[in-house]
């Protein structure tokens, strides 16, 4: 009895310090929404507490019965797997393969964005992350009136075979709560030696904005200037 | 006395719970470790650990705000002031229960937890059904995101109105059908029923503060396990089965409703963030079958399917299953219908 109440103090306590570990190490946006920051933190309090609180009832026998000792063990261990998952292994980013097992025509999964691509609705040619999701908005909009502008990106490299020849994919995620409703967009870039650029590889794309007919509809497409490898961002997904 | 007649009762529910324990297990050990999982596609286990654990990280603190509402009645709100506080005829009651998301927005995530103790409250079971299967949906914030991703179409209506309508509906047809039956599983009604709380009044507002943390972190316990079990298993759903694949199968007015039913089923998306995932395949779908994914989604899901599992017996759960997939159904056909006309 008294064994099970520690065991569970101790998930308590580590859910709270994995928790902690991401925030510090800014893991967190690899999973979730900024949005959902306030929430966790208090949930780390709160597990903090109730770790405190279950450690307290172990000197208090007799006070909590716990009716099938199989089932509470078996519900610590369930509990205990996601820890094991994120605190021994790596933060891994979603990629090609994800883009694969989704819908991958970008004109049509362009989730909403939050904020406005610029504030006079005039045309910036560098594209930062947090204007990431309404550049697309617009392009994807009206792609005609964007002919010949220059633009200028971060993205990584997804490669298909029904695109256009010597054509990529300049991919992000887009998410809305969390990385289980990652919505892949991203703009088709027109390039010569691209089948020398390997899948998933992060880039900094610099080039003119021209229009071409996919899939039965007008998209954007850049014809692109200057190619450069860079390392993967510190937050891959935009909002 | 009572917890050693529980013990002796035969437990049904413990092969099931000892297979799915041990795939459960082998799975977790291969996506957990890394020589095991150098025999599988590495990028699909990482995705499918990155998509797990996204999952349980964005619910955890709906799950424990549920497991707290949960303390707060049972250890503050006795059965009398909730039987004096509801409606008495059966349809005004629905209509309360079906709009009580307006005022506390929860997601589907934490309110099966709430829905259980509520029942442990003897509340009765239509009003229950119907608060669970509405407030995931029928709330300020499902509202508005459903309007960011269809800016400029009926789908809010359509599926707020569709909600409401189809909660009030399943609700008094469990009422028709189980009357005021007792659904939930004996184990769950024997788990807290300590005499650690209600019946010490008198002890002041730090052991009630305790008896509640107490509590909360029980719910915790029981629910979160069954929840990872969910999360992780609507994951490999995400990560074993390609969108391509399913939309392929289903381009015929019924075939698409229900294409769209199981996929919302099995991705378990979250009620705020459904639509623009829906959004996602509006070109592809007529507006019966999206209205349908955002509802049967929001009403039940493969993560949730747990928890009702484990809080209610069977005969009840199949019974809501039944009525929720077959009304939500019809209620495609009929938004495809009025689609046609105008």
């Amino acid at each position: 009895m008294k064994s099970i109440q520690i065991i569970r103090a101790a998930i308590l306590f580590v859910f709270g310090y994995y928790i902690i570990q991401l925030l510090s190490s800014g893991d967190i946006s690899k999973y979730i929404h900024p949005r959902f920051l306030l929430g966790l933190q208090l949930s780390c309090g709160l597990f903090l507490i109730l770790g405190l609180v279950q450690l307290w009832q172990v000197y208090r026998t007799g006070h909590h019965h716990h009716p099938n000792l199989k089932r509470e063990a078996l519900a610590c261990a369930i509990l205990a797997f996601p820890l094991i998952c994120g605190i021994f292994n790596p933060t891994a980013v979603l990629g090609s393969y994800m883009i694969d097992k989704k819908d991958s025509n970008p004109a049509r999964t362009i989730p909403v964005s939050s904020s406005p691509a610029s504030p006079d609705g005039s045309w910036e040619p560098v594209i930062n992350d947090n204007q990431f999701l309404a550049a697309m908005m617009i392009l994807y909009g009206n792609p005609a009136d964007y002919l010949n502008r220059d633009i200028e990106f971060t993205a990584f490299i997804y490669h298909q075979d029904n695109f256009p020849s010597d054509c990529f994919l300049a991919a992000r995620f887009g998410i809305t709560c969390c990385a289980a409703d990652a919505q892949v967009t991203g703009l088709l870039c027109h390039f010569q030696e691209q089948a020398k650029l390997p899948q998933d590889q992060w880039v900094r794309v610099k080039g003119v904005l021209q229009v071409q007919s996919f899939m039965s509809s007008e998209v954007p497409i850049v014809e692109v200037s200057s190619l450069q490898l860079i390392e993967p961002p510190k937050n891959p997904y935009v909002y | 006395m009572r917890s050693s007649i529980e013990i002796s009762r035969p437990n049904h529910s413990r092969p099931y719970l000892k297979i799915f324990a041990l795939i459960l297990i082998l799975s977790l050990i291969a996506v957990s470790f890394k020589p095991a999982a150098q025999f599988i596609d590495s990028q699909a286990v990482n995705s499918l650990r990155t998509l797990f654990l996204s999952i349980i990280l964005e619910s955890l603190p709906f799950l424990l705000l549920g497991a707290m509402i949960s303390a707060i009645l049972e250890v503050l709100v006795s059965e009398d002031t909730i039987a004096r506080l509801l409606p008495r005829q059966t349809l005004p009651g629905l209509m309360v229960a079906a709009c009580l998301g307006l005022l506390f927005p929860l997601c589907e995530c934490g309110i099966v937890i709430i829905a259980s103790r509520l029942a442990r409250k003897k509340v009765p079971l239509h009003l229950l059904t119907t608060f669970m299967l509405a407030v995931p949906l029928v709330n300020p914030i499902v509202i508005l995101s459903t309007r960011m991703a269809f800016p400029d179409s009926p789908m809010t209506f359509y599926r707020i109105a569709g909600s409401l309508l189809l909660a009030i509906l399943v609700g008094y047809s469990v009422k028709v059908v189980l009357g005021r039956q007792n659904v939930l599983k004996p184990s769950i009604e024997s788990v807290h029923s300590c005499s650690c709380c209600e019946h010490q009044p008198g002890e002041g507002m730090l052991h009630k503060l305790e008896a509640m943390l107490v509590h909360c972190s029980d719910e915790f316990f029981t629910m979160g396990s069954f929840f990872v079990a969910g999360a992780f298993l609507s994951s490999l759903f995400q990560v074993a089965v390609p969108r391509n694949l399913i939309t392929e199968i289903g381009s015929g007015s019924c075939s698409s409703i229900a294409v769209m039913m199981a996929l919302a089923f099995g991705l378990s998306l979250c009620s705020n963030a459904d639509a623009f995932v829906a959004n996602a395949f509006s070109s592809s779908f007529s507006m019966g079958a999206l209205t349908t994914f955002l509802i049967y989604g929001a009403m039940l899901d493969l993560k949730n399917s747990f928890m009702l599992f484990a809080n209610f017996k069977a005969r009840y759960v199949i019974i809501l299953f039944i009525l929720v997939t077959s009304l939500v159904f019809l209620y495609g056909l009929a938004i495809n219908h009025i689609g046609v006309i105008t």
